[in-house]
């Protein structure tokens, strides 16, 4: 030490504050025997305890002692320096001391907290802090205070209904906001939902209001479907990577929903947990939230190279563009809110409630998917199994509020309330089911809650308490529950059709990744973690960023708000301040001088048993955390906070270990959570390069240590800590004497041998195997991902491209025709119109008896009638295999005779290997010019696909399977030329090809087919009419193949009494693509539910009054009806019915050509 | 009194919150309703703790951990049971034994010192063995129970010659111990502690001694016991610990061990030491489909679900362990299975025993055995039918 420094000790008077922290750590540590030894040690003039040292007494008290004792530095032993440091250093300027000149010793997190149970222990390892901590006080000096400007914007990141509250509210106090949503509309979770507890209002009423404000006010910058990809910076000056993902539709779209109907893309509408499908192209927010159209750039063929431009060229408004690009946007902001939001967990895990086996256990939000009037089935509530309405449901409060050691995800009184709130939909909307709700503990804390619970038993949902310990299918779909009643303590056995399991709640993943870009600390359930539990329940742990709604934990729409308004004030007078003092953790400006007083303060008592820790600001939460978690360590771990890891020097490495301390470990960011890459590999590098050297000095290179922590997780550095201790404990005291000595005479070391090596992070794999950290509910979110994977289509792309007149001039939607949809031009055939199929004959749900497939097959509609169909096709542009959609559906037998129109085999369908088909080399076509016929297909390849595809079907007479029809199969060749060009140039095939008799077909049109389709197949080749899409396009299908009716056909169209050569009903089927199904993928699995008329209930395409909110109960069925367009006004036949086609009951008196 | 305060919390039994889910699947609540972990719990929470000693219905328990698989606060409860049952010990109360004690007093009797077992008599000139092995086979009590039990399950002393036959077919010729003794896992279930770290002692030298890197066991318990138990309570040699379907699956996965086709029906009852508590699960069913024609038909409950034979630790067998049993025998049969396969031989002797005195009216068409002896047959070529276990 050289003259200056020995001056300055002895000039210096410390004080010395003990904080007993209300027991917090005079608990676990001896404070008066700390106090009486503090007050021993050099230049200490005064060593107290104090209560509390934070409270105003305290401050009191230190502030006092400084002006009356002429203190110049002050020491305070109290819990960890990022919670008080401020506050102390703000005693210090108050009492006119530079705030720079304070030292806290954290005997609380890293002593008290961290080594429970061993007081002579925390004791002692606190004499070792306190003396380190003096040391370090006395080399204090004053510190120039940075200051910095606050950038006036907040980022608010989440759109769901905390994010849009808080950017309201910020915006409102005049702060400039950026709201980033990582979903292309807004609403979140809630947008989702049927009903909100307590009010059981809709969540449109919540949220409508505010999207509308959100979407006008002129401080909101809203970025939806955007992500923040990276964070820079510091609280107050924050620098944002923001990804944008385009929309691809313009603000000229009017929801007209024209595209709708051209996309040949449906994926899983995730809105809908994947029981309906939506188009590539679709309204985002499912219509309901908000109208506006938005292209799924995953699922979109045109923008993954592929040649469809279907939609561009059908929208009236031009509004479509496919070659829009991501955008990377920067944006400054001083504070940041996360609203990231959390999600239903995923009760895969609870093997026995079965909800990978059986159909009909669903979670909550399945079930508010299926109550839901804009959802799959239109508010209908029904089993998954059979699309039945429930006679019975049982809730199941697996959310275990407590039940955290299995994983099992907490949600506390809002599942509870949740699942009250459902069982009341029950209730009310379908008096007749009987409602169960197992349960072990009810939570029904808060206004109008206790109400709600009173509503419950009072409408005869039935609560018991237990929980049931399994689940089991009985044969028919229905559900045993088994479980203990706790109460009568005997055994209950209860079978219901629908078992919903209320689950509890995860962090979403994307809150994930943003905590640890933001290097936010997380609680254990993975939520926000906040710096005070009850004094800043809204702040994080890292500086200005804040949380708001379930970031912070679940809770209900009302906390939401309520966190939200907090947060917002809080961002708010951050902002204000306009400029602050730097965080002093990001100071680089750590004299030398009081690192090595520590290292020598804490060599100077049995230095060989220790092990010092060099961590870096973002390790030294990390290890705060141990000790909040109570995470025991070793309590021969000391900690000294050097900034970033990569600042550490070698000189201070080399004096601890040549002062005999027994281990030395180096505590920085892991890499990817690390805001100073380069220099914390500089500092790997630098402790891989000494370890080098150690051993071939023969010093023991273990006892140096580079350890990655994550900030989040401390369960990497207690490890390190216990194997380094066990490391030293192994070492004999005479070898690390030894050592130390080694050490100590090579005084060249503290140079390196030289120039650093770039070749870490090969060395490290080597070297350093990383440390495996228990995932928390690892299983249920690997499950997860599986589950809601949404099935991936294969796009198989012709080998060449289209040919370039469809490309390059594509027909205007006004001249071609066959773009256009009978709603919105009038159908070409007016003195004959097609009838529109589906509605007029629309079962009634109990009416549709999908049956299981085979093999992978499930069960969808029928297709569309082929010339329908055909209409529909825009272009030729790449063909489509979806491997989940094949079946079966008939209608029940015993239905009028004659009406059975189709049936749909099973195709037990393999994908090649790789799921991967070998690209289909179909014959180029040429492009459809309406004047000509489509050229004869002489290319063998499409027909030798289609044989391929029959080897894989199942042909079975359909009149063995279906009374009172005959169908078959035909070849290839027996189809008629429209036929096979529409094949050769179709758009989309699905693994299921489908026999479909034309029977009902020709009854409806009952159009001169013998006499016009005979010419035609006897020319095959020879092109059809030009204007062929004029006619009923079923004539264009007919294979030479004709056969007499039997009588039994007589039987069926007793209308029909036509001479045969006339008007003979010709039995004729054939292979026909089918449309994938609106249709729901669950597990893997279609649900079957019937189209509904309104979809898009909010949309302007809904039809009439089937929107949504009028429909409801048995009334559904009715309305289903009305809304169906009789068949002479095909126009208003809505989307989805067009496109799960059915055919339709031969008319009564079909008209005689 | 401050120990069973400690063991409560350390096995979780306080975090119980009546949810009921244990004791709808207990086997023993199932059969007598006075009996529920959740129960027993509640009470002894209530106080005063030491109640529980004097509970018969703490030796009630099967320790088969369907308990602990099941309950949401992942309570201990086997490990409670194990420990309140050696302090209740040390009070003075016991369980009531089964077979008038015998099975334990010959474990009490095999940790004195002086005793002089010979262990290795059953082992015939086909059997090759090794002193120089880096694999010991630890037989565990097998060749006394094929004394004892020879009316309930006989010839059972021919799972542990199937076993060695196994081992040599896959090239290991074992290293097996003339002095080795039972392993204690049954004391020290029932509170006699002293005796089973007697035994521990003796064995865990034993294998020091013998140099060896891998102990393969038949026996779930042993392998249990050896695994799990005796590091808990004494320093274990750096040695692996291995059922034998464990070891050897490596063998038939690669094709070294070559096996022939079987037409049978089988099923396969999971003993709770080494599904439970040890997460055995897949390997002897991934030995089974490795035999041609072989069906295996897994039972209603199976794997973590599956439930107990009936009686643990050669204590209190009563009619409520034999209506457990039938009724587990029923389950295989219902699957349609000829032979009921398990992988202990306490689970045989258990069953064997309710096959003799309980379906004597209604024999059930399925045959007992043990793994070792069919995978022997699909490796040997025989047919395994109305074979007897002895050779």
């Amino acid at each position: 030490m050289n003259g200056e420094e020995s001056r300055d000790l002895e000039t210096a008077g410390i004080g010395v504050y003990i904080c007993r922290c209300g027991g917090s750590i005079a608990g676990e540590v001896d404070c008066d025997l700390l106090a009486e030894y503090a007050a021993g040690l050099p230049n200490v003039k005064v060593a107290r305890q104090i209560e509390s040292a934070c409270s105003r007494e305290g401050q009191a008290l230190i502030r006092g002692d400084i002006l009356a004792q002429g203190l110049s530095r002050v020491m305070v032993a109290a819990c960890t320096p990022l919670l008080h440091s401020e506050t102390f250093a703000g005693v210090l300027k108050e009492a006119d001391l530079s705030p720079s000149l304070i030292a806290v010793a954290n005997i609380r997190e890293q002593c008290a907290w961290a080594h429970p149970g061993g007081r002579e222990r925390a004791t002692g390892k606190a004499i070792d802090l306190v003396t380190m901590a003096v040391a370090r006080a006395s080399h204090l000096r004053e510190r120039k205070i940075e200051r910095l400007q606050v950038q006036p914007r907040a980022l608010v990141v989440g759109g769901g209904i905390a994010g849009i509250q808080t950017a309201l509210d910020l915006a409102g106090s005049g702060h400039p906001v950026t709201l980033v949503e990582k979903e292309p509309a807004l609403g979140g979770l809630l947008s989702r939902l049927e009903r909100i507890f307590p009010g059981m209002e809709s969540p449109l009423c919540v949220l409508g209001l505010r999207l509308a404000e959100v979407e006008k006010h002129p401080e909101i910058e809203l970025l939806a479907g955007s992500r923040v990809e990276d964070v820079a910076g510091e609280a107050g000056n924050y620098s944002l990577k923001i990804i944008a993902e385009p929309r691809h539709v313009t603000e000229a779209c009017t929801s007209c929903g024209a595209c709708l109907k051209v996309c040949p893309v449906d994926v899983p509408n995730a809105r809908n947990a994947g029981f309906s499908s939506r188009k590539a192209i679709y309204p985002a927010g499912g219509g309901a939230v908000s109208p506006a159209f938005v292209i799924d750039r995953k699922a979109c063929l045109g923008i993954n190279g592929g040649a469809c431009d279907a939609c561009v060229r059908v929208c009236p408004e031009k509004a479509v563009d496919l070659g829009q690009e991501p955008r990377e946007l920067t944006r400054e902001a001083g504070a940041i809110v996360l609203a990231t939001g959390m999600e239903p967990s995923d009760p895969a895990f609870l093997e026995d409630y079965g909800y990978i086996k059986f159909e009909n256990v669903i979670t909550s939000l399945e079930f508010e998917t299926l109550v839901r009037p804009d959802g799959p089935t239109g508010g209908q509530l029904v089993c998954l199994s059979d699309s039945k309405p429930p006679g019975s449901v049982a809730f199941i409060q697996c959310a275990g509020s407590q039940a955290v050691p299995k994983g099992w995800a907490g949600g506390g009184s809002l599942t509870w309330m949740n699942t009250l709130k459902e069982s009341l939909i029950i209730k009310e909307r379908w008096p007749g089911t009987e409602v169960y709700v197992f349960y072990t503990e009810m939570q029904v804390p808060g206004k109008s809650h206790e109400d709600l619970y009173a509503r419950a038993r009072g409408s005869g949902v039935r609560f018991i308490r237990g929980l049931p310990a399994e689940i089991v299918e009985a044969g028919d779909r229905r559900l045993k529950i088994t479980g203990e009643n706790t109460l009568l303590r005997e055994l209950y056995r209860i079978e219901v059709a629908l078992v919903v399991l209320a689950s509890g709640f995860v962090p979403t993943r994307e809150s994930e990744r943003l905590r640890r870009l933001l290097r936010v600390q997380t609680d254990p359930s993975g939520y926000l973690l906040t710096s005070h539990p009850a004094l800043k329940p809204i702040e994080g742990y890292s500086r200005a960023v804040y949380g708001a709604g379930t970031a912070l934990g679940p809770r209900d729409v009302r906390e939401s708000i309520i966190t939200a308004g907090a947060a917002a004030a809080r961002v708010s007078s951050f902002l204000r301040q306009g400029e602050i003092e730097r965080d002093a953790r990001y100071s680089q400006d750590r004299p030398d001088e009081e690192i090595s007083v520590q290292i020598e303060a804490l060599a100077s008592n049995e230095a060989e048993k220790k092990v010092l820790v060099m961590a870096c600001s973002g390790a030294y939460q990390a290890i705060d955390l141990a000790g909040a978690l109570r995470l025991a360590y070793p309590a021969e771990a000391f900690v000294i906070e050097t900034g970033c890891a990569g600042n550490i020097s070698r000189k201070h490495l080399l004096q601890a270990l040549g002062r005999g301390i027994g281990a030395v470990m180096v505590a920085g960011c892991e890499p990817e959570e690390c805001l100073f890459r380069e220099a914390g590999e500089t500092g790997r590098e630098m402790i891989l390069e000494l370890k080098e050297t150690l051993e071939e000095l023969g010093v023991t290179a273990e006892r140096l240590r580079w350890v990655d922590v994550s900030t989040r997780d401390p369960g990497g550095f207690v490890s390190a800590a216990r194997e380094m201790t066990a490391l030293v404990n192994a070492i004999p005291p005479e070898k690390l004497r030894e050592e130390s000595q080694i050490v100590a005479e090579s005084q060249h070391l503290e140079k390196p041998a030289g120039p650093l090596r770039r070749d870490y992070h090969r060395k490290a794999a080597e070297a350093a195997p990383r440390v495996e950290r228990p995932e928390v509910r690892l299983e249920g979110l690997l499950r997860r991902e599986v589950l809601f994977q949404p099935v991936e289509r294969k796009v198989f792309r012709r080998e060449e491209e289209l040919p370039p007149p469809m490309r390059e001039a594509p027909a205007p939607p006004a001249e071609t025709p066959r773009l256009e949809h009978p709603q919105f031009s009038p159908s070409p055939v007016e003195e004959e119109p097609v009838p529109l199929p589906v509605s007029s004959t629309a079962a009634p749900e109990e009416e549709i008896r999908p049956v299981e497939a085979e093999g992978r097959g499930e069960v969808f509609f029928a297709p569309a009638e082929p010339p329908a169909m055909l209409d529909l096709i825009p272009e030729p542009m790449a063909v489509f295999i979806n491997e989940s959609t094949a079946g079966v559906s008939e209608k029940k037998a015993g239905q009028t005779e004659g009406a059975v129109d189709f049936l749909i085999r099973p195709i037990p369908f393999e994908l090649p290997e790789e799921e991967e088909l070998p690209p289909m080399d179909l014959p180029e076509v040429e492009p459809f010019p309406e004047e000509e016929a489509p050229p004869p297909v002489e290319d063998d390849t499409a027909r030798a696909f289609l044989e391929d595809l029959k080897g894989d079907l199942e042909i079975t007479p359909v009149s063995a399977e279906v009374k009172g029809t005959s169908k078959k199969a035909v070849s290839f060749e027996e189809l008629s030329e429209d036929l096979k060009a529409f094949l050769d140039t179709e758009v989309f095939i699905d693994d299921s090809v489908v026999e479909v008799s034309l029977e009902e077909v020709e009854a409806t049109h009952a159009s001169p087919l013998p006499e016009e389709a005979a010419p035609e197949e006897a020319a095959p080749g020879e092109p059809p009419p030009g204007e062929e899409k004029e006619e009923p396009p079923v004539s264009e299908e007919i294979t030479p193949e004709v056969s007499e009716p039997s009588g039994e056909a007589a039987e069926e169209f007793p209308d029909r009494e036509q001479p045969a050569s006339a008007i003979a009903p010709v039995r004729k089927s054939l292979l026909l693509p089918v449309k994938p199904p609106v249709m729901g993928w669950r597990r893997g699995k279609l649900l079957p539910v019937k189209p509904l008329p309104g979809l898009f209930g909010l949309g302007p395409f809904s039809p009439g009054s089937s929107g949504r909110g009028t429909v409801r109960g048995e009334k559904y069925i009715a309305s289903a009806k009305d809304a169906a367009p009789p068949p002479e006004e095909p126009k208003e036949v809505p989307l989805e019915e067009l496109l799960i086609m059915r055919v339709p009951e031969p008319p009564a008196a079909p008209p005689v050509a | 009194m401050q120990d069973l305060q400690a063991l409560m919390e350390k096995t979780g039994v306080s975090r119980c919150n009546s949810c009921g889910r244990c004791s709808a699947f207990c086997p023993v609540t199932l059969a007598d309703p006075n009996f529920s972990p959740r129960l027993l719990i509640e009470r002894m929470l209530l106080g005063p703790v030491e109640s529980v000693y004097s509970d018969p219905r703490l030796w009630s328990c099967l320790t088969c951990g369907l308990c602990r698989e099941k309950c949401p606060e992942d309570v201990d409860f086997p490990l409670f049971i194990r420990e309140a049952r050696n302090m209740a010990a040390l009070a003075g109360y016991r369980g009531i034994p089964a077979h008038g004690g015998l099975p334990l007093a010959m474990m009490r009797m095999a940790g004195e010192a002086g005793s002089k077992p010979s262990r290795t008599s059953w082992l015939g000139p086909d059997l090759m063995t090794s002193d120089e092995s880096d694999v010991l086979y630890f037989v565990g009590c097998l060749p006394y129970y094929d004394r004892m039990f020879a009316v309930e399950s006989p010839g059972l002393i021919g799972i542990a010659r199937n076993v060695v036959r196994l081992l040599n077919k896959a090239g290991i010729r074992p290293m097996v111990l003339e002095d080795e003794r039972c392993c204690g896992h049954d004391l020290l279930w029932t509170g006699e502690r002293q005796p089973f770290l007697d035994l521990a002692g003796h064995n865990i030298n034993l294998i020091r001694e013998a140099g060896v890197k891998k102990v393969v066991t038949h026996c779930p318990e042993c392998c249990f016991t050896l695994k799990k138990l005796y590091p808990e309570f004494l320093k274990f040699p750096d040695v692996e610990v291995l059922h034998w379907t464990e070891m050897l699956l490596p063998s038939f996965d690669s094709g070294a061990l070559k096996v022939s086709a079987l037409e049978k029906i089988v099923t396969y009852h999971d003993p709770c030491r080494l599904g439970r508590f040890l997460g055995v699960y897949d390997p002897p069913r991934e030995i089974l489909r490795h035999i041609p024609s072989l069906d295996l038909r897994e039972m209603t409950r199976f794997g973590k679900q599956g439930p107990c034979c009936g009686t643990s630790s050669w204590c209190g067998c009563d009619a409520f362990s034999k209506l457990r049993q039938v009724e587990r025998l029923k389950d295989g049969a219902m699957t349609g299975a000829r032979d009921f396969l398990t992988n202990c031989p306490k689970c045989l002797i258990h069953f064997g025993c309710a096959m003799k005195d309980e379906t004597e009216g209604a024999p059930l068409n399925i045959q007992l055995q043990d793994l070792s002896e069919i995978v022997w047959n699909a490796v040997s070529g025989k047919s395994g039918d109305n074979e007897e276990r002895s050779e």
